[in-house]
């Protein structure tokens, strides 16, 4: 059966991709980077994979999952934050990319329909890249993360005005100008349609569903899940990206109280289809390029990991945000994007490149995202060497002087020195009480949203066998962990989590039995209700008068 | 996208109807899938007019995906100290089973081949709903949840087994003997894989959660590569590579990302197949609900006559059989392979589908404590000795447990006769030993209670492993106090209305642990880490000396 394309090409991707991520370890390198030499090693360079449809549904089916946790991520009111600043510096950079991206390639020796097409594919930044980094290193809801993410929204949808232009062009010849306009206006009425349906439904419509499915977490990830798709399927329908859609999908969703859950939720599923994503980039790239092409993918490259970030560093600083995040949020962009893939081999059918510019633009994709995933990766030593230099100095990369702290916005405290408590039942809950009667710091954790309630410590929905629970729970800096679940592995996994980091644990041994695996795991205490039954146990008695010597 | 939308969206609409009507949800999967085939346009949809299913590609790896992660739950050490039990208890019910459908798939006019496959569609039970159902009933880790983990070990390797002999069976004896070799080296190297090669990956490279994922799907891909290489069925490939990730912790390391996937591919998997079968005829459907009234009807008392045999109690064994009553994700399997080979026709591949999602559907509804306690009664050979001879004036413990043994001592002292009611075989050996009177039951039996004279005691301890006995245990006996251990503050309440005197066992807990805590803070108060070294030893050694009798 394995002769089936799919499944085949399938297995040689994940297998290629475990070995390199494991091999990239040893050297440091970032996951996507990884990822993209990985296809790059499996696809043009051994030729035992080549590019099939199904490949293409699973690596769509994970960037618009990567979408969606975006949208997860953020919310209406983070988004409204940096509306303003990510317009202004979003269409600023593109304008001046492909300015600048157009004038070299005049240089290079291209034509100018040629140049206008490299400019425009250096222009724009990819969502997807930027997105699972900022994710990687936990950024995407930071101010730095969300003007990023806001300027990779807004080339999004002049992505969508490029497309809906590009493909009423027939040929060099015939631009059928009503048909394009149509297309434009259906695909901005869309865009507002879908915003309005998103919106409303996030208000009116979903959370009571939700708030009734809450309580089985397989049906609110089904329901989310779905909920992502059918976005898609309506932005398709408008002629918008399904990026669009499956972001809009996450956003709608982001108010409701479960969305840290959903988010670890899915994260799973896009994982695995974004690393697809990814190396099937790689098996899509034209290596024999490269020994023609190097000079002028070099200098294109390089021009995208420097003026990139700078206009963005400038736009962002001279709109009033401070200078470190607006710095991080430009290196964030420096990239080109996947879309460069699709927007570049249109032209080419429509005859209006030639095959160079199809190669130079993979060749430069490459080395930029591969580039950027240090960058970001580095983003504090970078900043850290700029400002010692004194490179950030300059007037122009400076806020206005009265905008100093306009934009301050408070980043959520992180816990420490706390005590995590797992499982809302009676014995977590009583021992959640009288730790805080002590004066101690809490998080109490449980996977059903109603045990959450009255209780005197911050709570948090969740199932521990995610470790992204714990260390959202903060476990590295807590000074102890309770967990009071029946659940023998989950408790055996939870102990074997705090040995990993230092953290003592009391663990619930509701059968004595499993008391000698959990000693093994270096438990600090076990709670063995049942021990301590028999002492109430024998009060009682004591109390009925069956304990006095007869 | 769109085929794959759908496919999602009519998942979505079947979890809420499942949840609305409280069923499982697998079978409205199905059904919900079925609907979708009404009209073929989902046919034109997926591209589907040329004799090709659009949605192969999501059968094939569904279910491979599922085989895997149920493997990743069969963890051997779970039911070790049950191993005999579940040896027999498995090889029986499998074996038994089969000959019984042999038998009803040839009275029902089928011929040889496709009577084999009926029956083997009938022979094992399902990894993926029972596991499912023990983990809601929160009952992974008594021991009739066990031994039906165990038994599933057991068919399931059994089934890979047959499924490799069926596919090679055209090739005859030689065929069949290297499918079998090939599948002894998958066996071991996966053994290799889960004793020493992924402990030492893990603890080499301390793998993040995405590193994990690829992992587990580099191991599913590597054998299903090698299984393709050797020509076996790639289930076998999925099963073995499941079970290199079931031991601790990498098992529970793998869950939560396993979990979200699973849910994924449970769900799309299950409405293609049902858009797969489409909607079936009467004349399938019949059949089909003849064959699953068969594995309903005659694997409960199956599995709880062996279980039984082999040491477990009546309410266990039962409970086990009631469990294990449907048919396994693996008649898929090989309904999808036995038609592929052209060994069985696509009616016979929609009997076997639709019986697999009847008796799915029903296990829920079968499987549970209220099922097994109406059964009880039924049992043949339970013991209906007359009381006489019945202890009086004692101190009756219903449920000996782990921690019994320390209400012993002061109970002795303060010169109780103590008896002792325990389902446990080595509770009652080690009791006897010491010349404890000791009676082997299930405490919430009547006819136990009548026998352990409940109703001439002074008093009765009640310490089972579920409330719902101890109540069972207060509607029966009346006029003598009964102290009932709860661990719910919800529960209190019940047993005081019921009449007993409720002992919250988690105040008692909470309370030791502050104690400790209190100690560990004031010894070094402030150091984060260094604040609670202090290591109290296991209850078993030093908190026997720290007599929890002494107030």
């Amino acid at each position: 059966m394995l002769e089936d394309g799919f499944l085949r090409s399938f297995g040689i991707i994940v297998i290629a991709a475990a070995a390199f991520v494991m091999a990239g370890r040893l050297v440091r390198m970032p996951a996507i980077v990884v990822y993209l030499l990985a296809g790059l090693v499996v696809g043009p360079l051994l030729g035992i994979v080549g590019m099939s449809s199904e490949l293409q549904l699973v690596s769509e089916t994970g960037i618009a999952l990567l979408l969606f946790l975006v949208g997860l991520e953020l919310s209406f009111a983070k988004i409204r934050d940096v509306g303003r600043v990510a317009l202004l510096a979003g269409l600023g950079q593109m304008a001046l990319t492909l300015a600048g991206g157009y004038g070299l390639a005049r240089w290079l020796g291209l034509a100018p329909v040629e140049g206008v097409f490299l400019g425009l594919a250096l222009a724009f930044s990819s969502t997807v890249v930027v997105v699972k980094l900022l994710d990687e290193h936990g950024q995407l809801g930071q101010l730095h993360g969300r003007i990023a993410v806001g300027i990779l929204l807004i080339q999004d949808v002049v992505v969508i005005v490029i497309l809906t232009f590009l493909t009423g062009l027939g040929g060099p010849e015939n631009l059928e100008l009503a048909g394009m306009l149509g297309g434009l206006g259906k695909a901005f009425g869309g865009m507002a349609a879908l915003l309005a349906l998103a919106m409303l439904a996030a208000r009116y419509v979903l959370p009571r569903p939700f708030h009734w499915a809450a309580r089985s977490p397989e049906t609110l990830l089904i329901w989310a899940v779905s909920w992502c798709f059918l976005l898609v399927l309506v932005a398709h329908e408008f002629g918008l990206s399904l990026e669009v859609g499956a972001f809009l999908a996450g956003l709608s969703l982001a108010q409701l109280p479960y969305n840290e859950d959903l988010k670890r939720r899915v994260h799973p599923l896009m994982n695995l289809f974004v690393a697809i994503f990814f190396v099937s980039l790689g098996i899509r790239m034209d290596l024999g390029a490269l020994r023609h092409e190097w000079w002028p993918a070099l200098v294109l490259s390089v021009f995208v990991l420097i003026i990139k970030p700078l206009v963005v560093l400038v736009a962002v600083a001279r709109l009033g945000r401070p200078q470190r995040p607006a710095f991080f949020a430009g290196l964030s962009v420096a990239q080109i994007s996947e879309f460069s893939f699709i927007l570049v081999p249109l032209g080419l059918q429509a005859g209006l490149i030639g095959p160079r510019v199809f190669s130079i633009t993979g060749l430069v994709g490459v080395i930029s995202m591969a580039a950027s995933a240090y960058l970001i990766r580095y983003a504090e030593p970078i900043h850290a060497f700029c400002h010692r230099r004194g490179l950030l100095r300059w007037r122009w990369l400076q806020p206005p002087a009265n905008a100093a702290g306009a934009a301050a916005t408070p980043e959520a405290q992180p816990l420490a020195g706390h005590i995590i408590v797992i499982g809302m039942n009676t014995l977590g809950r009583k021992l959640v009480e009288q730790l805080a009667a002590r004066g101690e710091t809490l998080l109490a954790i449980d996977t059903d949203p109603t045990k959450l309630h009255g209780l005197p410590a911050r709570t948090m929905l969740g199932n521990v066998e995610y470790l992204a629970v714990l260390e959202e729970a903060g476990l590295a800096s807590a000074k102890l962990l309770i967990t009071t679940l029946h659940i023998e592995d989950t408790n055996n996994l939870v102990a074997y989590h705090c040995r990993a980091h230092g953290v003592p644990c009391a663990v619930n041994v509701f059968d004595l039995s499993l008391a000698d695996d959990l000693l093994d795991l270096d438990v600090a205490y076990l709670i063995a209700p049942k021990v301590e039954g028999v002492r109430a146990q024998l009060q009682t008695l004591r109390d009925l008068g069956h304990l006095e010597k007869p | 996208m769109t085929l794959f939308a759908l496919l999602l969206i009519t998942a979505a609409a079947a979890h809420a109807l499942a949840r609305l009507l409280r069923v499982p949800v697998i079978p409205v999967l199905l059904v919900a899938g079925m609907l979708l085939s009404l009209g073929g346009w989902m046919d034109k949809l997926g591209g589907a007019g040329h004799g090709h299913f659009a949605a192969q590609p999501v059968l094939e790896f569904g279910l491979a995906f599922l085989v895997f992660a149920s493997g990743v739950e069969l963890n051997p050490r779970r039911f070790s100290r049950h191993l005999p039990a579940v040896l027999w208890t498995g090889a029986l019910h499998f074996v038994i089973s089969a000959a019984i459908g042999l038998a009803v798939a040839m009275l029902l006019g089928h011929g040889w081949l496709t009577a084999i496959y009926v029956a083997l569609g009938l022979s094992a039970s399902s990894t993926l709903v029972v596991l499912r159902q023990l983990g809601l009933r929160r009952a992974m880790f008594e021991p009739f949840g066990r031994i039906v983990t165990g038994v599933l070990l057991v068919q399931d390797l059994a089934y890979v087994v047959l499924i490799v002999v069926l596919s090679h069976l055209p090739g005859g004896a030689a065929s069949i003997g290297t499918g079998l070799a090939g599948t002894l080296a998958l066996a071991v190297v996966a053994w290799v894989c889960q004793r020493h090669l992924l402990p030492w990956l893990l603890r080499r490279f301390h793998p993040d959660e995405e590193t994990l994922l690829l992992w587990l799907f580099a191991v599913l891909s590597l054998f299903m590569g090698a299984a393709s290489l050797l020509e076996l069925p790639m289930i076998a490939a999925a099963f073995f590579a499941g079970f290199i990730f079931s031991a601790f912790p990498l098992n529970g390391l793998v869950r939560g990302q396993l979990n979200s996937l699973s849910q994924f591919f449970l769900a799309i998997f299950f409405v293609a197949l049902g858009w797969r079968v489409g909607v079936p005829d009467l004349r399938v459907l019949v059949q089909a609900l003849q064959l699953a009234v068969v594995v309903i009807v005659i694997t409960p008392p199956l599995v709880a006559a062996v279980a039984e045999w082999r040491g477990m109690t009546a309410r266990g064994s039962i409970e086990a059989g009631l469990l294990l009553a449907q048919t396994s994700e693996y008649s898929l399997v090989l309904a999808l392979s036995g038609l592929a080979l052209q060994h069985i026709s696509f009616e016979v591949f929609s009997v076997i589908t639709l019986t697999t999602v009847i008796t799915m559907a029903v296990t829920p509804l079968l499987g549970t404590e209220r099922t097994a306690n109406w059964l009880l009664p039924f049992h043949p050979l339970r013991r209906r000795r007359q009381a006489h001879g019945a202890p009086s004036g004692h101190v009756l413990v219903l449920g000996f447990g782990s921690a019994g043994m320390w209400l012993m001592r002061p109970l002795r002292a303060a010169g109780h006769e103590v008896v002792v009611v325990d389902d446990d075989a080595v509770v009652h050996a080690t009791l006897s030993q010491r010349g404890i009177p000791c009676i082997r039951g299930d405490g919430s039996d009547p006819a136990t209670l009548e026998r352990a004279g409940a109703a001439n005691a002074r008093v009765i301890l009640a310490t089972m492993r579920r409330v719902s006995d101890a109540l069972k245990v207060l509607s029966h006996v009346k006029h003598v106090p009964v102290v009932v251990r709860v661990g719910e503050r919800s529960d209190e309440q019940v047993v005081r209305d019921l009449g007993g005197i409720p002992v919250l066992n988690t105040d008692n807990a909470a309370e030791a642990f502050m104690q400790w805590f209190e100690t560990a803070e004031a010894n070094r108060p402030g150091a984060a880490k260094q604040v609670l070294p202090e290591r109290l030893d296991r209850p078993g050694r030093s908190r026997a000396n720290q007599d929890p009798s002494k107030p």
